[in-house]
């Protein structure tokens, strides 16, 4: 293990000079896509946008997918990809919530903690499969990930028998009425995460070997890095905040369907890809994805305050994710595809 | 094992070391769609007496000609080494083009909805290339796209009263439903213009190497938007197919049926690294894909249980031929 610590302590070097933030606008091309947005939306909305209340209510809105596109950072750094999250994050909600409910639910009653743990093991369980899967074959994990969520959105089905998981735990609904200082606990919980990520992304022998295994596989493998276990780890992570997003979902609706939850798998995507993180992995920061979860939801905001169509805004959502992707591609002159 | 073959692993093919390995793994999963497909029409025979009976057949003949269809496009997107997620959101799309329009222009609505499917697949193209985003996410952003002007299109079913266009889904040649001529026809021009032309060529070269291809002169951003656009004239054929079949045009339709396409053509032997696999398996896989569906249905195997077995078969499906074929040199692994 000493040879792979030093490539480890190496390979940590490259990564933490990696954001060269100065290659396009200071401080990197999205922050001032976000700055620019927030300042049109003001302008647009007449303030109602930057009213502290609307605020605290696009991050509370914006926490779930905050959390599940940390969940698919780690995947995609690693030159993977995690279809499954979303349904990961139902399944995790509904085990939770079902387990710690007041009612009556498909689970037996349990204490709220080991209920949260019950929820955290099986993200953890599902990220096993998952990152095993990846790690020993070479079967693209798109295809592993999409047979994981047919999977488990399948078992959340006959688990639950398709109703829903109502009255959690009231510790569960005070939580997401709590407000330390105008902030909700709930984005209190996402900044917790995004710090958990950055800590294991930067500050770690694992983070550094998963930039070198997305980077080039075969060079990472050649430096004495074992890539299975660095992939399974990725997923195992993904599996993890996956459940987290879970959680906070089920802290913010306080009722979870099995069909809940359909658009997360994309959303987390489409947010990791804005903030600039490249799908063909070895690149991307915990704050590029903070920055593309923030313009998502600052554009859905906008178009809720002035009226546009629910349906245009699928639309306007889909246009803007080709937008921002293609600007930051060009701005910051990132060759990789 | 001879020291050459190591200094050149591009030569070290699977079965190489051994005639009768290569024989057998080489016969098996040469032919293993075919084999798969067999199998489960034989499933089905002892499964349930209803499998084989001309009503059950001729259902299942006009769902396969719209994923069919949908598919045909897909696989020529997956050889040339991308994905169209945006497909379903297509179909959708051109589907409420269809039905809004056909009570005018009739069976003109069909070329219209074809056209309006190429428009999404060029947007789709132009982001890929022009762009240079993933193709993951450009089409899932076209998808989004698709999906929203679906609903700006009416965000409520539109009947369908036209009788040319409802002629489309009841049409027939004998015992075989106009639709599945319908699709054995653009599966026949396709699989002729990727074989006997150029273009086709540069198709399977792209999707092998893109690198390789450009030094060797290929347009790759011309056959690469070609492709999308392709596939989007497809899925809005099969918009038009499904709004015949069901009578109607519904913003909220084929929700996923991008991973049905994909899932079919998996099955059906192609690679998802790109550059190969054959289109008559993948359309073999369209039908084991579907068979299977109706198999469970007809034994009554609850929906949720179905959903588990899909995903079981699709990574099944990958993942034994990869198994057998272990020895080919690594190749670089895309999403």
């Amino acid at each position: 293990m000493t040879v792979s610590n030093d490539i480890g302590a190496a390979d940590q070097q490259v990564a933490a000079e990696k954001p060269r933030t100065a290659r396009g606008l200071p401080g990197g091309t999205m922050l001032w896509v976000l700055l620019v947005l927030v300042v049109l939306s003001a302008l647009l909305t007449q303030g109602v946008f930057i009213r502290p209340s609307n605020l605290t209510t696009v991050l509370f809105q914006s926490s779930v997918i905050g959390v599940l596109a940390i969940a698919q950072a780690f995947a995609v750094i690693g030159r993977g990809l995690d279809l499954s999250v979303g349904a990961t994050a139902i399944f995790a909600a509904m085990v939770v919530g079902g387990a710690s409910s007041t009612a009556d639910s498909f689970l037996p009653h349990l204490p709220l903690p080991v209920a949260v743990l019950a929820g955290l093991l099986l993200g953890l369980v599902i990220g096993l499969v998952n990152g095993t899967v990846a790690g020993r074959t070479r079967v693209p994990p798109f295809i592993i990930t999409l047979s994981t969520y047919l999977m488990i959105v399948g078992v959340t089905f006959l688990a639950t028998g398709a109703s829903p998981v109502n009255s959690p735990h009231p510790v569960i609904r005070e939580f997401g009425e709590a407000r330390i200082w105008l902030v909700p606990a709930p984005v209190l919980l996402w900044l917790a995460c995004i710090a958990a990520g950055y800590l294991l992304l930067r500050k770690t022998k694992y983070g550094a070997m998963l930039y070198a295994v997305g980077g080039n596989e075969t060079t990472a493998r050649l430096s004495g890095i074992r890539v299975s276990r660095v992939k399974l780890l990725s997923y195992v992570a993904a599996g993890v905040f996956a459940a987290v997003a879970g959680m906070l979902f089920l802290v913010r609706t306080g009722t979870v369907l099995p069909s809940d939850g359909s658009s997360f798998m994309l959303d987390s995507i489409a947010a990791v890809a804005v903030g600039g993180v490249s799908l063909a992995g070895g690149h991307g920061r915990i704050r590029d994805v903070v920055l593309g979860v923030l313009i998502l939801a600052v554009v859905d905001n906008l178009m809720n305050l002035t009226g546009v169509s629910q349906y245009l805004q699928t639309a306007v959502q889909g246009a803007v994710v080709l937008i921002a992707v293609g600007v930051n591609l060009r701005l910051s002159h990132n060759g990789n595809e | 094992m001879s020291g050459e073959r190591v200094a050149n692993p591009v030569t070290h093919l699977p079965g190489e070391q051994s005639a009768l390995w290569a024989r057998l793994t080489g016969g098996l999963s040469g032919r293993a769609v075919e084999g798969l497909f067999l199998l489960v029409v034989l499933i089905g025979f002892i499964a349930s007496p209803k499998f084989l009976t001309t009503f059950n057949l001729d259902s299942l003949l006009h769902q396969a000609a719209i994923l069919g269809v949908l598919a045909v496009g897909q696989y020529v997107v997956v050889v040339a080494g991308g994905f169209d997620l945006s497909v379903g959101a297509v179909v959708a799309l051109t589907g409420m083009v269809t039905a809004r329009t056909a009570g005018e222009i009739g069976l003109l609505s069909v070329p219209l909805a074809m056209v309006v499917g190429g428009v999404m697949g060029l947007l789709s193209g132009l982001a890929v290339t022009i762009g240079r985003i993933p193709p993951f996410v450009a089409t899932l952003a076209v998808l989004g796209i698709a999906r929203g002007l679906a609903f700006t299109v009416g965000n409520q079913g539109i009947v369908i009263t036209e009788p040319a266009i409802l002629d489309v889904n009841d049409a027939a040649l004998g015992p075989i439903p106009a639709v599945a001529l319908v699709w054995i026809v653009v599966a026949g021009l396709v699989y002729a213009f990727l074989h006997l032309t150029r273009s086709g060529t540069y198709v399977f070269a792209i999707g092998g190497n893109a690198d390789s291809a450009r030094l060797a002169g290929v347009p790759v951003a011309r056959v690469k938007v070609g492709v999308y656009v392709l596939s989007g004239c497809l899925a809005g054929l099969a918009g038009t197919l499904f709004a015949a079949r069901s009578g109607s045009g519904s913003p909220g339709i084929a929700n996923g049926w991008e991973l049905d396409s994909i899932a079919a053509v998996v099955i059906g032997g192609v690679s998802f690294f790109g550059g190969s696999g054959r289109l008559p398996r993948a359309m073999l896989g369209v039908l084991i894909y579907l068979m299977l569906t109706n198999i469970m249905n007809l034994v009554n195997v609850d929906a949720y249980v179905q959903n588990v077995l899909k995903g079981a078969l699709i990574l099944a499906a990958v993942t034994v031929p990869l198994l057998i074929r272990r020895r080919r040199p690594a190749v670089r692994s895309s999403l």
